[in-house]
């Protein structure tokens, strides 16, 4: 049997692989290109959204190109941390608003104080622009935003509740009525909508995650009776199937299914189930949360950031802003079945209706997301909680305490910030 | 006897079908998965027969937005580069140890094999540094070269036990008759050592088939992604496209398969030489 | 077995001079440097040194989003608050306990497949290149499919479990420490059966059949042939395989955290997931390579335990 040669096989490979990039690599480099970095870009639809961004740019701003790289969202956290770490991150990247606090503590974020003038930071609802500052300096800026409403199945459940003895005696209901089906689907799944679930029932019961100087507060009488509410939703009072597999973004296809009669999402919930609130098989409606103590839903956002290592941070900055303007944003958002959130968007007709009603209310009455130092670890810190309750493994009261301690203990308080 | 052994040949083919139609459960949940839409996925009971036959998935993976064809490509690339590589570097160090017997030379070969004991997690931020140096972010050949050192020492172990059980007469014959060691080892050993190498170059070829971690970090052009990563993009925030992502898995896994079962006879003999001889 | 050729003075060299010694160094007839120098270069230079730079960077304490604390020198003291750590004793609990498993399931699973195929006949070929296909598919591909399988509510294992009648509610197979464990590592055992497979038919044909058919004429039963002849020539093969495996699987990363990241509730992190979030979740750098190196260190201890067995053995 004849060999192959390998040796020349390899060299001529990396030859080939050789000439290849520098052929690549001659384009020619008269225009400045801002690379962004949008995890989930290549979705059916972000495509879309990426072109209605970038064409009216480019044409506004002949000497600028802008190129996309798109990432699963799985793996943009460890993508975009590498490469702040290493000082040869994109020129904008676009993360959850919850990263901001660790990557502005790596040092790897552009503050943006000298580019934003008054009139832009007008255009946000004060809460948002506020969850985008790191040390009193402002890092980023908003977009994605979202709050959340009930969706309650309507031909089940004649009137939306609005306390919580209101909400779980209607899905007591549904389910002891409907075999097979449950009144209420929650996200106990290590996912961040989890937290994001959670924490609107603290707020409900005037509880927080940290006070005003940054130390955790979990473990309270109100942060106990709302775990003891949310785990008991599927632990004592069976009407919510095992949370612990889900997380917040698998519901509605169970609302679709027919599973659950009740769930709390954002917008996307809709553009999920694909279906309009009057259609025929599960006629839905939307509601504001209903309340305990207090009224509110927490507000949470991703937000658009400029990497410190850029060389070009003027011009990152013009795409910036391009992309949180009215006209833009505005796009942006129905594309993303988003809350409007720049003001003026509010009063486009795309977004008036009962359907948008709640959603638009819950801007006033909400809270931003927690920040402490570094969100992963504390995204499992608190999905471990209430997993573990759910599980069995803790009662409420050990899995605040036991919270509390491992937040204090990694040192994720915002007030173990130093300065 | 005739029938007993009729019988045990009945035997064996059940057995065999049992195994295969539980190994290969996944497979066919994802052949099915594929061609179906993406609204009809979430039904209970899960169907056992697509109801709507569509290719659509495919097309839209290999087409559409995700120009899985190109990732197809660059994962090729990857593979056979790491392959080749690894082939040279493995073998030549395998000949070393195994025709030269010298103090150090059973630590070589435990050392080859605590290389595989250290986590490669750990490991990406350093590599990144090196390839940032070297100016290779961004390039395939950065990850070719991180993942060869992974692969090499497994190559080496392969194409050491296979050379130990070629015989040394017929290289001292040759060599004898004139020839230097080099021309030995090109004209005697390597041919007989064919099968050993094949089977080295396709556990390195799929080794690299699989790569993620360092094509994540270290590249920054969609384009350049290979198939492990572009899958990746259809994970969502909000939604995961499983109709797609399946079509991917099954174009991602299908041609290596088919390739395999060409390659297999010359696999088998590689295998077959007592090739993991410590 | 093989003797040692080269090693004799050629007699060219009998001068012994540091040059000519030099020379023989690099002489490819004589010496086996021009063989190694190369693959030993390009592993210092990506593995060697990369591997070096994470075992020096767990002498310090490195947490990036502290800058404030900066980057000091600590000794040990990584090593010592990781085996205090009851959380770290876990994962090590449940990464041994998962590891024995899954190497357990290749190996019953993957000698079964090897018995049955280690002897020609028709349709052999078909059978193992299906064999082949999980271990050709890409293990992220296998995962994600495989999490598909598993989902709790439209998961085809819940379809075909009701259609049997097995269960009436589909299971969260995912989201239960026990399932979870379990499941995971029937993934493991799925990418890996393959592989031991053909490792452990190479290590069966390899038995000489004049053995076998000696023994056959001297009236010995089958059972009898392979506790006696089997068995021990593949011996060697089997520790052989069942230490890399181990080694693979112990530091599995790419099976398990697409499917639960870790959890439910961590009945999933391994040493490796949890290395890998106390780098890129916790961005402790410091703790992270005591985490590798600790590792590291356990698989060396490990492995040249079976090694001296296995040099008795030969």
């Amino acid at each position: 049997m004849k060999m192959p040669h390998f040796r020349h096989l390899t060299l001529s490979l990396f030859v080939a692989i050789a000439g290849g990039l520098l052929a690549l690599s001659y384009a020619g480099a008269q225009q400045i290109t801002i690379n962004v970095l949008y995890p989930g870009g290549d979705q059916p639809g972000a495509q879309k959204t990426v072109q209605a961004l970038v064409t009216p740019f480019e044409k506004a701003h002949p000497d600028i190109k802008v190129a996309f790289q798109s990432v699963g969202w799985d793996e943009a956290y460890q993508k975009i941390t590498t490469d702040l770490l290493a000082g040869n991150a994109p020129d904008v990247i676009y993360i959850g608003g919850r990263w901001i606090a660790p990557f502005a503590q790596l040092g790897g974020l552009l503050p943006l104080d000298s580019y934003v003038g008054q009139a832009k930071r007008d255009s946000f609802p004060a809460g948002v622009l506020k969850g985008n500052e790191f040390k009193g300096k402002l890092m980023g800026l908003p977009v994605a935003f979202s709050t959340k409403a009930l969706y309650y199945r309507t031909d089940l459940i004649p009137e939306p509740p609005k306390t919580w003895d209101a909400l779980l005696a209607d899905a007591k209901k549904v389910t002891q009525e409907h075999p097979g089906m449950y009144g209420i689907g929650i996200s106990g799944a290590a996912h961040v909508s989890t937290t994001s679930q959670f924490f609107n029932f603290l707020y409900q019961a005037g509880g927080s995650v940290f006070d005003d100087q940054g130390h955790v507060t979990l473990d309270s009488p109100a942060g106990v009776e709302a775990l003891t509410f949310y785990t008991g939703l599927y632990k004592t009072d069976h009407v919510a199937p095992n949370p612990v597999e889900y997380n917040r973004e698998q519901l509605p296809v169970l609302f679709k299914q027919g599973k659950i009669a009740m769930m709390i999402i954002g917008p996307w919930g809709k553009s999920i189930m694909g279906l309009d609130p009057n259609n025929a098989t599960v006629p839905y409606a939307t509601a504001t949360l209903p309340c305990d103590v207090r009224c509110g839903g927490i507000q949470v956002g991703d937000s658009i950031v400029i990497s410190k290592n850029t060389s070009h941070p003027k011009e990152a900055y013009e795409f910036v802003d391009y992309w949180t303007s009215l006209q833009a944003h505005t796009t942006f958002d129905l594309n993303g079945g988003l809350v409007p959130m720049v003001q003026g968007e509010q009063s486009n007709a795309a977004f008036q209706g009962a359907f948008w009603e709640p959603y638009l209310t819950m801007i006033s009455k909400g809270f931003p997301q927690p920040q402490p130092l570094a969100w992963e670890p504390f995204q499992t810190i608190i999905t471990d909680m209430i997993q573990n309750v759910l599980l069995g493994k803790q009662t409420p009261e050990e899995a605040l305490r036991a919270a509390t301690k491992s937040i204090q203990d990694k040192q994720l308080e915002p007030s173990a910030a130093g300065s | 006897m005739i029938a007993r052994r009729n019988l045990g040949l009945v035997g064996k083919h059940l057995a065999l079908i049992v195994l295969l139609v539980v190994m290969l459960f996944p497979v066919y949940v994802m052949l099915k998965t594929s061609v179906t839409s993406f609204d009809a996925l979430f039904g209970w009971p899960p169907s056992w027969w697509p109801p709507h036959w569509s290719l659509h998935n495919y097309v839209e993976v290999l087409v559409g937005g995700y120009r899985f064809g190109q990732a197809f490509l660059n994962s090729a690339i990857i593979a056979v580069s790491t392959a080749a590589l690894s082939i040279v570097f493995g073998f030549l160090a395998a000949y070393g140890l195994s025709r030269f017997h010298f103090r150090g030379r059973q630590a070589l070969l435990f050392v080859a094999l605590a290389t595989q004991m250290f986590s490669p997690v750990v490991m990406i931020v350093s590599l990144y540094q090196i390839m940032r140096g070297y100016h290779l972010l961004n390039t395939h050949l950065a990850v070719i070269l991180a993942e060869s050192a992974l692969a090499i020492p497994i190559a080496l172990w392969l194409l050491h036990g296979y050379l130990e059980s070629i015989p040394v007469d017929l290289e001292e014959a040759a060599m004898i008759d004139g020839c230097s060691r080099l021309g030995s080892l090109r004209h005697v050993v390597l041919p007989l050592a064919a099968p050993g190498i094949a089977m080295a170059g396709i556990y390195t070829f799929i080794f690299a088939w699989n790569a993620l971690i360092f094509p994540l970090v270290f590249l920054n052009q969609d384009q350049m992604y290979p198939i492990p990563l572009a899958m990746s993009r259809f994970v969502g925030q909000n939604v995961v496209y499983w109709n797609l992502l399946m079509a991917g898995g099954i174009l991602a896994t299908v041609p290596v398969a088919l390739l395999f079962s060409f390659i297999q006879g010359v696999f088998v003999r590689g295998i077959t030489a007592g090739a993991l001889k410590g | 077995m093989s003797p040692p050729i080269g090693t004799e003075p050629l007699a060219r060299d009998r001068t012994g001079t540091m040059r000519t010694r030099l020379r023989r160094v690099f002489d490819p007839d004589a010496s086996p440097t021009v063989y190694l120098i190369p693959t030993l270069l390009f592993l210092i230079l990506f593995l060697a040194y990369p591997i070096a730079k994470v075992v020096a960077e767990s002498l310090y304490r490195d947490v990036l989003i502290r800058p404030d604390l900066g980057r000091s020198f600590i000794g040990l003291r990584n090593y010592l608050d990781l085996l205090r750590d009851p959380a770290v004793l876990r994962s090590l609990r449940i990464t041994v306990l998962w590891t024995l498993l899954s190497v357990a399931g290749k190996t019953l699973v993957g000698f079964a497949a090897a018995l049955l195929l280690q002897h020609p006949f028709r349709g052999r070929r078909i059978y193992l290149t299906l064999l082949m296909i999980p271990w050709v598919t890409p293990v992220v591909v296998a995962a994600i499919a495989w999490r598909w399988v598993l989902d709790g509510q439209f998961g085809q294992l819940n379809g075909l479990l009701s259609a049997l009648g097995i269960i009436h509610e589909p299971l969260s197979w995912l989201g239960q420490q026990g399932t979870a464990f379990l499941a995971t590592a029937t993934v493991d055992m799925w990418v890996g059966i393959p592989f031991m497979a053909m490792v452990l038919m190479a290590g069966l044909q390899s038995v000489p059949n004049e053995l076998y058919e000696a023994a056959r004429i001297d009236g010995a039963g089958a059972g009898q042939m392979f506790r006696l002849i089997t068995v021990p020539v593949i011996r060697p093969i089997l520790l052989v395989a069942t230490l890399l495996s181990s080694v693979w699987t112990f530091n599995s990363f790419q099976v398990i955290w697409p499917l639960t990241r870790g959890g439910p509730a961590g009945a999933t992190t391994t040493l490796v997931v949890r290395t890998f979030t106390t780098a890129f979740g916790s961005f402790d750098f410091g703790r992270a390579a005591a985490l590798a190196t600790f590792v590291f260190a356990l698989l060396m201890a490990l492995s040249y335990g079976y090694w001296r067995l296995l040099q008795q053995e030969a």
